[in-house]
């Protein structure tokens, strides 16, 4: 587990240490704003359904900032030639892809609280129900579970970092527009595509304050098979 | 001495192309290993197996008692790999940067402090330790890259083309660097710079289109290019020298001063060297000096990749002149097989007078003077 961590904190620290981490995140503060302003801000709209319109947008926003920061992972350390420093430790390909994932949740995590100010502010001026509160960011952190791993699956086997990020940000809307594929699909694939979809089938309930266990499974599943799928490609590329 | 590293076998393709064929060699605790070979011989590749970054396609790695494959997590706790390209993070201090590759080797946190200050100073940038790695230049990059591979105390250290992209002085402080490495551990250092082989190894690995075509000490490997050769100056033409030569010896390389002089690399092959002096000096050319040459590491190099033959003399690979029964073969016993391809030798020694493969300065001896 120390070699995950490390490797975590280090990547969490590299996001930091240049203008393209706070570039996200200033991204993902002026969207979350913009949203906030366009949708709420003016209307005579109760606190929860404020709340929810937030998570709403909050969960689009997320989504996009998993992809940005992940897209990076393993392809720019690969165009740096610095995974090398990884591949020939000790760690175990399991480590560097826990490690990874870690780190890069963990900014996606940061920026999930940077804009935390707009639910505290419906605290502050309106009624805050802290059971929503509480299932929407459990429901945004799952959702940021999901597509981090699904960033850093892509980052370990696309050539580079533009394509890492072109097919992380395909496989990301794919999971949340599963629900047009069950639309037009007959039994049993509909139920297939219905379950497998992010924002419909799982995240919706949670903006709104209801928790499904269906989506604890749900998401941390898809996840370990992401990751099982990146280290399955680092051990690939080790008898290339 | 027991070996330290031992592989089998070892081979690796990537698609249709051989990187590795059947390399099989050993080498002891704290020896200084260089691997020499031309362009796309396969000493990366070699080297990146070795640190565990690559499997191999077939055959067997040990390394300190450790197999790659069965256990390649505790293999590479015994290895210190420095890439061509040094894998740092550039927005890293050097101080952090080397905390974090020590404790991802496992160096235990509360002797990461001391050990970082330590190997610094052993890498001279000890007064860098703070600077983002960013900013340092590529000689001082190349020693945190070595830093890193020694921090956590391997017994092989693998360096892939240290002194690559280097200036001259950074090569002369890298050239001192890689030997001090030596003893402590057994080091690989890679290059196809003959120079910084032979001022800084023990023994030399030559590779060629992938296979091991040599492995032994200078002094080895300049056995195995010993034909006789000498140097003289006479007064006269080159074409009357050549014509007074005893059958056999053959001039490889002329040189035409002017003033009626003429200076003729000779190659004896068995003629007695005063038996050829004699013959010279019956024709009435006025022989004006002798002296032998001595067989250098470039020649050596350069015969060995010309003649191209695995399982050559010197070569330890133990199946190269093995039948599939490992029975030795008949080939074993051909003599024109232990003779280096004296044609192709020719043809080499005769250019290199005007294209040196080893850069500036003087050519080495053979071996034993060390450096």
């Amino acid at each position: 587990m120390g070699a995950v961590l490390l490797i975590a904190q280090r990547e969490l620290r590299a996001a930091f240490a240049g203008l393209y981490g706070w570039a996200i995140l200033a991204l993902v503060l002026m969207l979350d704003g913009l949203f906030f302003n366009a949708y709420t801000l003016g209307s005579q709209r109760p606190s929860s359904e404020v709340l929810s319109l937030f998570f709403y947008t909050n969960f689009g926003v997320t989504m996009a900032a998993a992809v940005f920061v992940t897209m990076r992972s393993f392809a720019a350390e690969r165009e740096q030639r610095t995974l090398v420093l990884l591949l020939t430790s000790p760690a175990g390909d399991w480590q560097v892809v826990l490690g990874k994932f870690l780190g890069a949740l963990g900014f996606v995590l940061c920026t999930v609280v940077a804009a935390a100010y707009i639910p505290v502010m419906v605290y502050l001026k309106g009624n805050l129900e802290w059971g929503q509160a509480a299932a929407g960011y459990l429901g945004i952190g799952l959702a940021a579970v999901v597509c981090t791993a699904i960033g850093i699956f892509c980052s370990a086997a696309a050539p580079n970092q533009l394509a890492a990020g072109v097919a992380a940000g395909f496989l990301v809307t794919l999971q949340v527009l599963f629900w047009l594929l069950s639309g037009i699909s007959d039994p049993p694939l509909d139920g297939v595509f219905a379950a497998m979809d992010l924002y419909r089938e799982h995240f919706e309930p949670f903006q709104d304050g209801a928790v499904h266990l269906k989506t604890l499974v749900y998401a941390p599943t898809v996840a370990f098979l992401f990751l099982l799928g990146a280290v399955r490609v680092l051990q690939a590329r080790r008898w290339r | 001495m027991a070996a330290i590293v031992r592989t089998e076998r070892l081979s690796k393709n990537y698609g249709a192309v051989a990187a590795l064929a059947d390399v099989g060699f050993e080498c002891g605790a704290g020896e200084v290993v260089g691997v020499l070979g031309l362009n796309g011989a396969g000493k990366s590749t070699l080297l990146r197996i070795l640190a565990g970054e690559l499997l191999p396609g077939s055959g067997s790695v040990q390394v300190a008692g450790v197999r790659l494959g069965a256990d390649s997590r505790a293999m590479r706790r015994h290895v210190g790999y420095l890439p061509e390209e040094p894998p740092l993070y550039r927005e890293m201090r050097v101080r952090d940067y080397l905390c974090f590759a020590g404790a991802l080797n496992g160096v235990p946190r509360r002797d990461l402090a001391g050990r970082v200050r330590a190997v610094a100073d052993k890498v001279h940038v000890g007064d860098h330790l703070d600077r983002v790695i960013g900013e340092l230049s590529m000689g001082f990059r190349k020693r945190v890259g070595i830093a890193q591979a020694i921090l956590h105390e391997p017994e092989v250290v693998l360096l892939d083309e240290p002194v690559s992209s280097l200036d001259p002085a950074e090569i002369v402080g890298m050239r001192e660097l890689v030997r001090s490495l030596g003893g402590e551990r057994t080091v690989f250092t890679s290059s196809h710079h003959l120079r910084e082989v032979h001022e800084t190894c023990d023994s030399i690995l030559v590779l060629h289109e992938g296979a091991l075509i040599a492995h032994g000490t200078q002094a080895e490997l300049g056995a195995l290019a010993d034909r006789e050769r000498i140097e003289v100056e006479v007064r006269g033409t080159l074409a009357d020298a050549a014509r007074s030569l005893p059958a056999g010896a053959a001039v490889v390389a002329t040189e035409d001063p002017g003033g009626g002089v003429a200076v003729l690399t000779i190659d004896l092959a068995g003629a007695p060297r005063e038996a050829v002096v004699a013959r010279l000096v019956a024709s009435r050319l006025g022989v004006r000096r002798v002296e032998p040459v001595r067989s250098d590491l470039e020649g050596v190099f350069l015969d060995l990749v010309s003649a191209d033959r695995p399982g050559r003399p010197g070569s330890r690979d133990p199946h190269a002149d093995r039948g599939p029964d490992g029975a030795p073969t008949a080939d074993q016993g051909d003599p024109e097989r232990l003779e280096p391809g004296t044609e192709l030798v020719r043809r080499q020694v005769g250019t290199r007078a005007r294209r040196p493969l080893m850069g500036t300065g003087p050519e080495p001896p053979v071996a034993g003077s060390g450096s």
